[in-house]
C-alpha cells in the first residue's frame, strides 16, 4: 500500500483539496416561541384589576450547537391582536439561566377600534456581532402591561400574541 | 524469535481483501480462495492454504452520488457553488458501500469428488445513503419552505464488524451438477443499524395559535446497536470525560468475542447444460444473527404536533419546557431497548451462465501432470466466459448489478481475467485481473474500474487487489 497509494495519487485530476476551507453555508432557522390568548377576564384577578402581567418563558433554542456557534443574526417577531379599548405596553427581556438580563425589547400596543382589533407584527433583529452573549440566553421574561383603567371584565373578545424567531447562522 | 513474532503480527494487518459487494473479478476465479463464498459449487485445488503470514491487499469501495472530483476540481469555479449544486444532484437512493473481509486462516482440500475446507475470516461492511432531506435541512435551514419535508425513511445505514468461521464442502456428482455448501457460524463483535423507517417532520405555514405548525408526522424510528452501550454510557467514548483506557479494554474484549452469536450458510449449485455450457446459482451469507451483548436500541414512534409555548402568565412559575417534553414523550415515547434482537444478513445472490472454451494447443502442456490438475477440469485448464446476474437485500434496499467476464488460461501457470458489469455505482465498469504461480506459490493482481484510472478524484468506486496464497 505504501507503493500503491503515492502511485494512485498520480491517478487524481486537477484537484485542489483546499478550496474545502472555503465551505460556507448561511442556513436559516424559523422557529414558533410562544403565543397567548387573553380574554377581558384574565386582566383581573379576585374582580380587581391586574396591571401587569408577568411569565417566563424557556429559551432553548440555543442548546443547538449549529445555531449557538454559527449565529450571526436572530430576527424576532412579535404579532399583537388588541381588540380591547385599552392600551398596552409589552416588554421582552432575553435572560441567562440565572436570570441576569441580555438585552430586551418593548413597545406599546395601541387599543382596538370598536369592532377593529388593533394589528400589528413588531420586529427586532439581534445582530450577534454587536450582542454576542444573545447566545447565552435561555430563558425570556414577558410583560404585558395596562396603560389605562378601562373596564374590560366582561370583553368576551381575545387579546392574541404570536412570536417567532428566525435564526441566521454562517456555518464554515 | 521476537522478529518473527513481530513479522506475523504486522503481517495480520496486511492479510486483509476489501471488496465490494459486487465483485466481478473474484467470482467463479479459477482456485481464488475469496471464490468459495460467492460460488460455493466451484472447484478448488487439491490443497490450498492462506495464512497470515501470506499477505494479501485488496481494496474497494463504491460511491454513488456527486464525487470528490465534483466538489474539489481545480476548475475556478466557486466551491459553494459547486456544493450547491451537489446537493441538488443528490439522491437518497445513492451513498457509501463498503466490505471488508480479513481471511485470517483458510485452508481447503479435495478427495476424489469432493472437496473441503474451513477458515476464519473477519467481515467489515457498511452501507449508508445519503440522507438528503435532513442535509438540506441543516444547509438551508427552513425558513421560507414551510411544507418541505424531511423523511426519516431516508436514514438507512449499517455498519457490523463480524467474525466468522467456516466449514464447507462440495461435490461433484456423477450427472455432472456440481454442488457446494459452507456452514458458517457468526460472531458479531458490534452493529449500528437503522432502516425501515418512516414519518415525516416539517412545518405548516399558519398555525392556529402561532405563525406556524411544527408537525411530526407518524414517526416511526429505529435504530438498533450491539456493542455501543458500555462504550458510550460508561466509558463516555466520543465525550470529554472519555476514558481511553476503558474504551480500549471494551472494544479489544470485543474484538475477542461476544455474546452475539448468528448461523448462516452460502449455498451453491453449478448445473451442465449443452455441452460446454454450464449455469450456476448460488447465495452468500443466508443467514442471521442473534444480538445478545451490550444492546442499546432506540425506538421512537407517534405524532407531534407544536406551535410553541402557550403562555398563560400565572401566579406561579410553571415549568412550560417539562409540560413540552412531556407531552411530547407522551405522544411520541422513545423507548430504550436492552433486549435481545435478531438480524437477518445482508445475503447476496449470483446466478451465472458459464462457457468453457474448447481446448486449444497452448494449453496442452507437456510438463502437465495428472493428479495435480484443476478439480473440475481434471485433464487440463480451459478459458471460460460467462455472465452474472447479482441482487442483494440492503434491508429494503435492493441492489442489483450484472456483469461478464472472461478468465483466459494463456499457460498453466498464467491466467487472465476481463470483467465487464455495471450497477448501481458503476454504469460501464471493466476490469483487469492476472494470476500466476510458481510452484505452490500463488499470486495475483486485480483492478477494475479501469476507466476510473483517468481520474480517481471523479471515481465512483475502484477496486485494487494484490495477494498470494499456496495451492498445491
Amino acid at each position: 500500500m505504501a507503493v500503491l497509494v503515492p502511485i494512485l495519487a498520480g491517478c487524481m485530476g486537477k484537484v485542489d483539496w483546499n478550496q474545502g476551507e472555503d465551505f460556507e453555508a448561511r442556513p436559516a432557522w424559523t422557529f414558533d416561541l410562544f403565543y397567548a390568548r387573553l380574554k377581558g377576564e384574565d386582566f383581573y384577578v379576585q374582580n380587581q384589576p391586574v396591571t401587569e402581567l408577568h411569565d417566563t418563558i424557556p429559551m432553548k433554542v440555543f442548546k443547538i450547537k449549529q445555531i449557538k456557534d454559527g449565529l450571526q443574526k436572530l430576527v424576532f417577531y412579535f404579532d399583537v391582536q388588541n381588540p380591547f379599548p385599552t392600551r398596552f405596553a409589552y416588554r421582552v427581556e432575553w435572560a441567562r439561566g440565572s436570570g441576569v438580563l441580555i438585552t430586551s425589547f418593548a413597545d406599546t400596543i395601541a387599543p382596538g377600534n370598536g369592532n377593529q382589533a388593533f394589528h400589528h407584527e413588531f420586529r427586532h433583529t439581534i445582530i450577534k456581532d454587536s450582542l454576542p452573549e444573545i447566545v447565552l440566553t435561555e430563558q425570556m421574561f414577558l410583560t404585558l402591561r395596562r396603560l389605562d383603567t378601562t373596564d374590560i371584565r366582561n370583553d368576551e373578545r381575545e387579546f392574541t400574541v404570536k412570536s417567532k424567531a428566525d435564526f441566521y447562522a454562517l456555518m464554515q | 524469535m521476537k522478529k518473527i513474532w513481530i513479522f506475523a503480527i504486522a503481517s495480520l494487518f496486511f492479510v486483509r481483501e476489501i471488496r465490494a459487494q459486487f465483485d466481478l473479478l473474484t467470482y467463479d476465479f479459477r482456485r481464488h480462495p475469496a471464490a468459495v463464498f460467492s460460488d460455493p459449487a466451484s472447484g478448488q485445488a487439491r490443497f490450498w492454504l492462506v495464512t497470515p503470514l501470506i499477505p494479501q491487499t485488496q481494496f474497494q469501495v463504491k460511491l454513488s452520488g456527486p464525487t470528490a472530483y465534483d466538489l474539489f476540481a481545480a476548475d475556478g469555479r466557486d466551491f459553494n457553488d459547486k456544493w450547491r449544486q451537489a446537493l441538488e444532484n443528490i439522491r437518497p437512493s445513492q451513498g457509501l458501500l463498503l466490505e471488508n473481509k480479513n481471511l485470517w486462516l483458510a485452508a481447503g482440500w479435495r478427495k476424489d469428488e469432493q472437496a473441503f475446507r474451513l477458515g476464519l475470516y473477519t467481515q467489515f461492511h457498511v452501507w449508508a445513503f445519503h440522507p438528503v432531506s435532513f442535509y438540506r435541512l441543516a444547509l438551508y435551514g427552513n425558513l421560507d419552505r414551510p411544507g418541505e419535508k424531511v423523511y426519516f425513511r431516508e436514514l438507512n445505514f449499517n455498519t457490523e464488524l463480524v467474525h466468522v468461521l467456516f466449514a464447507g464442502w462440495a461435490k461433484n456428482w456423477p450427472s455432472g451438477w456440481k454442488t457446494g455448501i459452507n456452514f458458517k457460524i457468526y460472531n458479531s463483535a458490534g452493529n449500528i443499524s437503522s432502516y425501515g423507517n418512516s414519518g415525516t417532520f416539517y412545518y405548516e405555514p399558519s398555525g392556529q395559535n402561532n405563525y406556524y405548525t411544527h408537525v411530526v408526522d407518524r414517526i416511526n424510528l429505529q435504530v438498533h446497536s450491539s456493542g455501543l452501550g458500555r462504550l458510550i454510557l460508561e466509558d463516555k467514548a466520543g465525550q470529554s470525560s472519555v476514558n481511553e483506557a476503558a474504551v480500549r479494554r471494551d472494544i479489544i474484549d470485543r474484538l475477542n468475542g461476544t455474546n452475539n452469536w448468528g448461523l448462516g450458510v452460502d449455498l451453491g449449485v453449478r448445473m451442465p447444460l449443452n455441452g460446454r455450457w454450464e449455469a450456476a446459482l448460488s447465495v452468500e451469507d443466508l443467514g442471521f444473527i442473534r444480538y445478545a451483548d451490550d444492546n442499546y436500541s432506540l425506538y421512537s414512534h407517534g405524532s407531534y404536533r407544536y406551535e410553541g409555548i402557550n403562555v398563560i402568565f400565572p401566579e406561579n412559575p410553571v415549568d412550560y419546557w417539562g409540560q413540552v417534553r412531556d407531552d411530547f414523550k407522551e405522544k411520541v415515547p422513545t423507548d430504550t431497548l436492552r433486549a435481545v434482537f435478531f438480524k437477518m444478513r445482508p445475503f447476496k445472490l449470483y446466478t451465472s451462465l458459464r462457457y468453457t472454451f474448447p481446448g486449444r494447443k497452448i494449453n496442452d502442456y507437456a510438463c502437465y501432470r495428472p493428479g495435480r490438475g484443476d478439480y473440475d477440469a481434471p485433464g487440463k485448464p480451459h478459458s471460460y466466459a460467462g455472465i452474472v446476474l447479482f441482487y442483494q437485500n440492503l434491508q429494503g434496499k435492493p441492489y442489483w448489478g450484472a456483469g461478464a467476464y472472461l478468465q483466459w488460461v494463456t499457460a498453466r501457470w498464467l491466467q487472465f481475467r476481463l470483467t465487464y458489469g455495471s450497477d448501481a455505482y458503476i454504469k460501464h465498469n471493466i476490469g483487469l485481473g492476472v494470476q500466476w504461480h510458481i510452484g505452490p506459490w500463488h499470486a495475483y493482481l486485480m483492478a477494475d474500474n479501469l476507466l476510473g484510472y483517468t481520474n480517481l478524484a471523479a471515481s465512483h468506486g475502484q477496486y485494487i487487489g494484490l495477494g498470494t496464497y499456496w495451492a498445491f
